[in-house]
C-alpha cells in the first residue's frame, strides 16, 4: 500500500463516506448530463444558481449542470444542524419556479438519491448518519447508473439478473462483485451499503501536477484566455498520462487583474482530457463574464490555476474489441491537431443540432478544438440532442432536403409571362403564374455552382409560409419559400431544382438540390 | 477446348490446398483481402461498384448535377460503420441533407482551408487520419496532387473529389446527368443517368433514383 503512496491516515478518514449536500435540478440535468457546449443556456442558468450556494460554502463540486455537492460538515455546524442548514440551502437555491430538491446523506451517491427524492417531496429529504443502506435498499438499481457513474450495461446486466433494487446486491460477496465485474463490482459493493468509494483516494494526488499559468498582459476575452492556457492543460494531462494516472476532479482557479478570484472544483468520472478541462475552463470563464455587475471581473484575466483533488490510476476504455472504434477516433482526433497546426487559419468545426426550419440552421458548426473528439458519447449526444431542441420542427422542409445551401442569399427575381414581378400575398397565394427566374451572381460571391441568367419555370410547388416568433415585434420573420424546377432545354438537358424564398417581397435564392 | 474453372469451384479448390497444407494461392489471398478492402456503399449507388463497395485506397470522383449528394450516399455507409469523415472546404454542403442520405454526422469534421495556407500539408494530415476524406476541389499544384494520391493508396484512405482533375485519373469517375425530377405537392425524388468510368471501375451507365 505504501508504494502506491497512500498513507494510512488518509486511507482510514477517506473510508468513511463524507457527509454531503447536493442540490439537483432534475430539468437541467435532463437536457445536458455532460456538458459539451460551454455556452448552454442551462449551464449559465445554473451558474447564478451556484454563486448563491458558493455564497454558503466556498467549494461547491459541480458535477454537470443542474448537479452541486458541497460538504456539509461545515455548514451544518455554522447553522446548527441538518435539518437547518438544508432547508436554508432549498431556499437559496430557488430558481424561476424550477423544481428543485436537496439532499443530505453520507457520500455522494446517497446524496444525491436523496435530492431526486426530495424534487418529488418538494421539501428537503436528510437521510441519518449511517443509514445509507437503509435509505438505498429500496432505490431501483437505475439510480447507481444515474447517480454513481456506474455504466448501463453493468445495470443492466444486474436488473435481467433479477436484482432491481439496491438492496438486492447487499448479500452479494464483494469478491463475488469483482469477479464479474472488475472494479465495478467492488465499486457497487461500497455503493449499496452507503460507503462512497469515490471518496476512497486511491492516491494522494502529487503536488507537480498543479500548474499555474500567468498572462503578462490582462486578457480580455474568453478565447485569448483559452489559448493562452491550451498548452498548459494538455501538460497537466500529458504528465498524469505519463504516471499512468487520471484526473476526476480538478480545482481550476481564475484571478483577475484587479484581484477578484473565481475557483470551481469540476467532477468528471471518465477522467479528464486536455480538450475536456479546456471545456469546463471555458464554461466557466464565460459564466463569471455573464454575472451580474457586483461580481462579474472588473479587468481582464491574468492567471488560471489548475489544482488536481483528485487522481486515480487511468483506466483503459476499450469500446470495441479490436480497438477498432478507440484507435480511429484517436486517429481522426490528431490529425485535426495536426491540420489546426499548419496554419492559423485552417479551421475544423464538429457539428451541433441547433433546430429550426431553415436547413441551412439545422446544424450549427462548434471549433473542434473546444472539444473531445474521442468523446463518442458526448458527440452522439452533441448531434441528436445538441442544446436540447426539439427534433421535429413544423413547417420545417419536406423531404428530400437540398444537399447545397448557400450562407449568404443570393438575390433573385421572378417574373410572370409578361416578364412582371411574382410576389406571395397576404393569403400566402402567388399573384401571378411564374414564368422565369432571373439569377444574378455577384462577382464576389465565391458560389460557382449556380450558374447566372435568365431560366424558365417548368413547375413549381409552394408556397410554404413560415411565420416565426410572430409574438416578438423585434424578431418576427415572415417569409414563404417556393421550391422551383427549371426547365431542361435550358439548363442543358437536366432538371435544376432550386429552393427560393420570399420575404418582404424580395425573392432569394436559399439552397439547390445537387 | 480449355476447362473453364467457376470462381466458387477455385475458391473450394484452393481450400483444400490450404488444409492439406499446401502453399495458398493467389485468387484465395486476394479474396480474403477484399472484404477487409470494401468500404461498402449504400444503395442505389452500390450497382456502380463490382465488389459491391469502393475500394479501399482509391479516388472516388462524382461531377454532374447530382454530384453532392451521390458523393453523400457514397460515404455515409461508411460513417456508419464508425469510420471519420472530414469535409474539406465544402462550406455549402447541407448537414441535414448528409443526415437525412444516412451519414453520421458524430464522426464528421468540417475542415475549411484558407488560400494563405498550405492545402498539400492540411490534406496530407487528414488524408493520413481520416478514413473518408470527401474534398470539394484539389486547389494544389499537379505534383502536389500525385503525391497526395500516392498518400492515398498507401493509408487506404478513401476519397471522394467533387471535382475532375486533369492530373489525377480517377480509380471510379460518377457522373450524373439527365435528373428527371418527380414534383407532386413538392419534389419528391429524381432519376438520374449514372455514368460510370474511371481505369479501376468497368464502364457502365445505369439509371438510379436519387
Amino acid at each position: 500500500m505504501s508504494s502506491l503512496g497512500v498513507s494510512s491516515a488518509a486511507v482510514s478518514i477517506a473510508t468513511r463516506p463524507v457527509r454531503t449536500a447536493a442540490v439537483v435540478f432534475p430539468r437541467w440535468f435532463d437536457i445536458a448530463a455532460d456538458a459539451t457546449n460551454p455556452d448552454d443556456a442551462p449551464q449559465r442558468e445554473f451558474e447564478h444558481v451556484v454563486r448563491r450556494i458558493s455564497g454558503m460554502a466556498p467549494l461547491v463540486h459541480v458535477h454537470a449542470p443542474g448537479v452541486a455537492l458541497l460538504s456539509s460538515r461545515g455548514p451544518s455546524r455554522y447553522f446548527g444542524g441538518d435539518e437547518l442548514m438544508a432547508r436554508y440551502l432549498h431556499d437559496i437555491s430557488r430558481y424561476q419556479s424550477q423544481p428543485h430538491g436537496v439532499g443530505v446523506a453520507d457520500g455522494r451517491c446517497a446524496a444525491l438519491v436523496a435530492a431526486h427524492v426530495a424534487v418529488r417531496r418538494g421539501e428537503p429529504v436528510i437521510v441519518p448518519v449511517g443509514d445509507s443502506q437503509s435509505f438505498l435498499a429500496p432505490a431501483p438499481m437505475s439510480v447507481l447508473e444515474s447517480c454513481a457513474d456506474i455504466s448501463a450495461e453493468t445495470v443492466h446486466l444486474l436488473v435481467r439478473l433479477g436484482m432491481k433494487t439496491c438492496g438486492a446486491v447487499v448479500d452479494i460477496e464483494e469478491r463475488l462483485l469483482i469477479d464479474r465485474f472488475g472494479d465495478e463490482g467492488r465499486r457497487i459493493f461500497h455503493l449499496v451499503r452507503g460507503a462512497d468509494v469515490e471518496h476512497l483516494v486511491p492516491r494522494v494526488p502529487p503536488s507537480d501536477f498543479s500548474r499555474r499559468w500567468v498572462s503578462d498582459e490582462p486578457l480580455p476575452t474568453v478565447s485569448m484566455v483559452l489559448g493562452g492556457v491550451q498548452h498548459d492543460c494538455s501538460d497537466i494531462v500529458g504528465a498524469m498520462a505519463d504516471r499512468g494516472v487520471q484526473c476526476t476532479r480538478m480545482h481550476v482557479a481564475i484571478e483577475s487583474d484587479h484581484g477578484e478570484l473565481n475557483q470551481r472544483i469540476w467532477h468528471q468520472p471518465r477522467g479528464f482530457t486536455a480538450t475536456g478541462l479546456l471545456d469546463r475552463l471555458r464554461w466557466q470563464l464565460s459564466g463569471w463574464g455573464a454575472e451580474a455587475h457586483s461580481v462579474a471581473p472588473t479587468a481582464g484575466i491574468v492567471g488560471v490555476r489548475f489544482e488536481p483533488l483528485e487522481v486515480r490510476v487511468a483506466i483503459c476504455t476499450q469500446e470495441e474489441l479490436w480497438g477498432g472504434s478507440r484507435e480511429r477516433d484517436e486517429r481522426a482526433a490528431r490529425a485535426v491537431t495536426m491540420a489546426l497546426s499548419v496554419h492559423p487559419q485552417v479551421s475544423a468545426a464538429v457539428i451541433e443540432w441547433t433546430g429550426g426550419r431553415s436547413t441551412a440552421t439545422q446544424f450549427d458548426d462548434v471549433d473542434a478544438r473546444v472539444v473531445d473528439l474521442t468523446d463518442s458519447v458526448a458527440a452522439r449526444q452533441r448531434v441528436n440532442e445538441g442544446r436540447g431542441v426539439a427534433r421535429q420542427w413544423s413547417g420545417a422542409l419536406p423531404r428530400p432536403v437540398p444537399a447545397t445551401v448557400f450562407t449568404s442569399a443570393l438575390k433573385v427575381q421572378m417574373l410572370d409571362q409578361r416578364h412582371q414581378p411574382v410576389f406571395v400575398t397576404g393569403r400566402h397565394e402567388l399573384s401571378a403564374v411564374p414564368a422565369f427566374i432571373v439569377i444574378d451572381v455577384p462577382h464576389d460571391a465565391k458560389v460557382h455552382v449556380v450558374k447566372p441568367g435568365t431560366f424558365a419555370v417548368a413547375t413549381w410547388a409552394g408556397p410554404w409560409p413560415v411565420e416565426e416568433r410572430w409574438w416578438d415585434p423585434v424578431r418576427r420573420r415572415r417569409l414563404a419559400r417556393l421550391q422551383v424546377v427549371v426547365d431542361a432545354a435550358h439548363a442543358g438537358g437536366d432538371d435544376t431544382v432550386y429552393l427560393l424564398c420570399t420575404e418582404k417581397r424580395e425573392w432569394s435564392l436559399v439552397a439547390l438540390y445537387d | 477446348m480449355s476447362k473453364v474453372v467457376h470462381e466458387p469451384e477455385r475458391m473450394a479448390r484452393s481450400l483444400s490446398d490450404l488444409t492439406s497444407g499446401q502453399v495458398i494461392d493467389g485468387a484465395l489471398f486476394a479474396a480474403r483481402h477484399a472484404t477487409h478492402d470494401i468500404v461498402s456503399v449504400d444503395e442505389p449507388l452500390n450497382v456502380a461498384f463490382d465488389a459491391g463497395g469502393m475500394r479501399r485506397g482509391t479516388v472516388t470522383v462524382c461531377t454532374g448535377v447530382a454530384a453532392v449528394s451521390t458523393a453523400l450516399s457514397l460515404v455515409a455507409s461508411a460513417t456508419r460503420q464508425g469510420a471519420w469523415l472530414a469535409c474539406v472546404d465544402a462550406p455549402l454542403l447541407s448537414m441535414s441533407a448528409a443526415k437525412e442520405r444516412g451519414v453520421a454526422l458524430e464522426r464528421v469534421v468540417r475542415i475549411e482551408v484558407p488560400p494563405a495556407a498550405s492545402r498539400a500539408r492540411v490534406l496530407g494530415a487528414l488524408i493520413e487520419g481520416f478514413d473518408v476524406v470527401l474534398l470539394s476541389k484539389w486547389g494544389c499544384a499537379p505534383a502536389d496532387v500525385r503525391r497526395l494520391v500516392s498518400r492515398v493508396r498507401a493509408l487506404s484512405t478513401v476519397l471522394v473529389v467533387l471535382e475532375e482533375s486533369g492530373v489525377c485519373v480517377a480509380d471510379a469517375h460518377l457522373h450524373t446527368t439527365a435528373a428527371r425530377w418527380c414534383v407532386d405537392s413538392h419534389a419528391r425524388h429524381r432519376d438520374v443517368t449514372l455514368e460510370v468510368s474511371g481505369k479501376r471501375a468497368r464502364p457502365r451507365q445505369c439509371t438510379v433514383r436519387l
